[in-house]
């Protein structure tokens, strides 16, 4: 029985051909790009709505302190959690650059 | 459809929040007036009381006649909380004699609000205290979200 070594290994080769297509992989209607950019856009007028609650807050406009800590704290939580996100990537990124070539 | 983000709590304790302002502001208004006699409206100052509705209920005000099965379908947990109306505690006054008095009546009384300020004080600590529980509840929220994060540290 003779056993060809090279045929068993073969190429490294995507197993379908959309695996590296990353403008293709969609959630919904948008793409992995758009996504990103709209939760970013979101966690940005968290802290826009909140600078404006500081400001009101130092004119004096303000009615509700505890509004404007809410605002602060929901700006807060949503930069945190996106900084979660992007401490993964960069992680992600840098195990990516540490593989032994 | 009832879509859940780590914010509908805080949005709720935060209408929480703001009932509970409105009442320790109606409070203040009614123990400031404890003896007031005139008003625009003529007589003694009435007591105010501020009747909370769930946020639920005034959606299903302005479509009284749903279906039951819709209704329950259209309850969304963690709503929140609405001011309805401030209403004016319909009590009798209180009447004092006092004959000098401008504002007494032909018989020498004169009626004062129907504010009882121990009953005030009582609705005062009820008022902070809710409010400090819808605070607790936040920082809870906040802390959930945070452990949330902490995953896989």
């Amino acid at each position: 029985m003779d056993i060809d070594f090279t045929q068993s290994v073969g190429p490294i080769r995507p197993s379908s051909p959309h695996v590296f297509e990353t403008d293709k992989v969609q959630i919904g209607d948008q793409n992995f790009g758009e996504m990103l950019k709209s939760a970013i856009e979101k966690v940005n007028n968290l802290q826009v709505e909140s600078n404006n609650q500081m400001y009101k807050m130092a004119l004096g406009e303000v009615q509700d302190i505890h509004e404007v800590m809410i605002a602060m704290e929901k700006a807060s939580i949503s930069m945190q959690l996106t900084m979660e996100i992007r401490n993964k990537v960069i992680e992600g990124f840098n195990s990516l650059m540490k593989t032994a070539m | 459809m009832y879509t859940n983000s780590i914010f509908t709590s805080i949005d709720a304790s935060a209408s929480g929040l703001t009932a509970q302002r409105l009442r320790m502001d109606l409070i203040a208004g009614n123990i400031a007036n404890v003896d007031t006699t005139r008003t625009p409206e003529g007589g003694p100052f009435k007591r105010q009381l501020a009747v909370f509705a769930s946020k639920t209920d005034l959606t299903m005000r302005k479509f009284p006649f749903m279906p039951m099965k819709i209704k329950t379908e259209m309850q969304h947990p963690g709503d929140g909380v609405k001011v309805l109306e401030v209403m004016k505690d319909p009590s009798a006054p209180r009447l004092r004699y006092e004959p000098g008095h401008p504002d007494a009546n032909n018989e020498g009384y004169v009626a004062y609000p129907n504010v009882d300020v121990v009953k005030e004080m009582v609705d005062m600590i009820s008022a902070s205290r809710a409010y400090e529980a819808n605070i607790t509840s936040i920082n809870s929220a906040k802390n959930m979200a945070l452990k949330a994060m902490s995953i896989g540290k």
